[in-house]
């Protein structure tokens, strides 16, 4: 049977009922969405990666008390939060921090890749430095003011659903983008960069 | 550099840090962990549970049997090592002859003694400082070396002596019979009554009786 134009709540009756196609198209449909949460949470592809494949299986295991109060999408995206967190509270990642720190690195080199070219080298040189001045800066944030501002600006979801996630009122959670955005300008600002060009 | 134009940067590298996507055989790797065991992780704990509850016991044994080493721990191996080392004094074997025999019954030394091996006392052997005797493997040790050795030879020693243990046979005792005693109540009889006794007054003029040692005249001297 097509699971084209089926909705959520279908593909999520027939999971129930055993139908492990309709499991595998939600999979589909969410999994972008799911896998950039845990990254937002984590940072790092590989933590990503598990921790999304975790909370697809969580879900599946709890599609039972999914009520239809809320979205499918919300309702698993609360749960992939919670799975991302516990990966980045489990003393196992951070002994993998230890041991091999080259997430870091990793996303260093990604965002030096994607960084927009200037148009002489020295402006391109400048525009990398800034670059990685503003995810330093990022990194540097608490964890509330960096979950709501890198989920907002991940393009996936909407306030409304990542209050649901983080479990915040809507204005909390624009008033923490907001604030993340200050603290990381004043960070840039001490640093110098207040008068770059 | 204006905050706006700041904030596009901030916006760009936050979009840029969640930027990417699972790998292609997503899906299938998801599909594929539904026929697992869902509890994997219960699982794994109930395995290591039980591991870690088994190694831990057997580092407290360890810690324990480090600890036992100290001096009551030493004093029983001694004890026990006791009885097997035979002494020599002046010449003359001696052995430690209850203790070996209640560790070795089928030896001839518990059942009949040999003239070799006198029977066994238990009194007190008390070396002189400069005696020696058969150590083990047949060498030579002098009395007084044994005492500077502090590492559980002088408690060997001290065990090695010691007499065996007594036997107290139980104390029989028979109960003291006593006689009941005589309940009678005391009679006491009742005394007579006083009469009345009558005095008479002594007379005031009247001469004092003669015959003291105090009757000489007195003299009245103008």
């Amino acid at each position: 049977m097509s699971t084209v134009c089926v909705s959520d709540v279908d593909l999520v009756a027939r999971a129930r009922q055993g139908d492990p196609a309709a499991f595998g198209e939600l999979v589909e449909r969410h999994r972008m969405a799911v896998y950039r949460a845990a990254l937002a949470a984590l940072g790092s592809h590989a933590d990503a990666e598990d921790a999304a494949q975790d909370a697809f299986l969580v879900a599946f295991r709890r599609l039972d008390t999914f009520r239809g109060d809320a979205s499918f999408k919300t309702w698993l995206l609360t749960i992939a939060w919670h799975q991302a967190i516990n990966h980045r509270r489990s003393l196992s990642r951070v002994w993998r921090r230890m041991v091999a720190p080259k997430d870091q690195e990793e996303m260093e080199s990604v965002l030096e890749n994607v960084a927009a070219a200037g148009p002489t080298p020295e402006g391109t040189a400048a525009h990398h430095e800034l670059r990685r001045e503003v995810e330093r800066a990022i990194r540097s944030l608490s964890p509330k003011l960096r979950d709501a501002l890198l989920l907002a600006q991940s393009g996936e979801y909407s306030y409304d659903e990542i209050g649901t996630m983080l479990g915040a009122p809507l204005g909390t959670i624009k008033w923490r983008v907001s604030e993340a955005r200050r603290v990381v300008r004043a960070k840039l600002q001490q640093r110098g960069y207040a008068d770059v060009r | 550099m204006s905050d706006e134009r700041l904030d596009r940067v901030i916006d760009d590298v936050a979009r840029q840090m969640t930027a990417g996507q699972p790998s292609s055989d997503f899906r299938a790797r998801v599909i594929a962990g539904l026929d697992r065991r869902p509890h994997r992780v219960w699982r794994s704990l109930w395995i290591a549970a039980p591991l870690g509850t088994l190694a831990a016991a057997i580092l407290v044994i360890l810690v324990a049997r480090g600890f036992s080493t100290s001096a009551p721990h030493r004093m029983q191996r001694a004890t026990v090592d006791a009885p097997k080392r035979e002494e020599r004094v002046g010449g003359q074997l001696r052995d430690r002859g209850p203790e070996r025999a209640a560790l070795r019954p089928n030896s001839p030394t518990a059942t009949a003694p040999s003239p070799a091996a006198p029977t066994p006392d238990t009194t007190t052997v008390r070396l002189p400082a400069d005696a020696t005797y058969d150590g083990p493997r047949g060498t030579r040790v002098a009395a007084a070396g044994r005492r500077q050795d502090p590492s559980g030879g002088a408690a060997a020693e001290v065990a090695a002596l010691a007499p065996p243990p007594l036997e107290v046979l139980p104390l029989g005792v028979e109960a003291i019979g006593v006689a009941a005693l005589p309940t009678d109540s005391i009679a006491v009889t009742q005394l007579d009554a006083v009469a009345p006794m009558s005095i008479d007054p002594l007379p005031t003029h009247e001469a004092r009786p003669t015959g003291g040692a105090n009757d000489e005249p007195v003299e009245h001297r103008p």
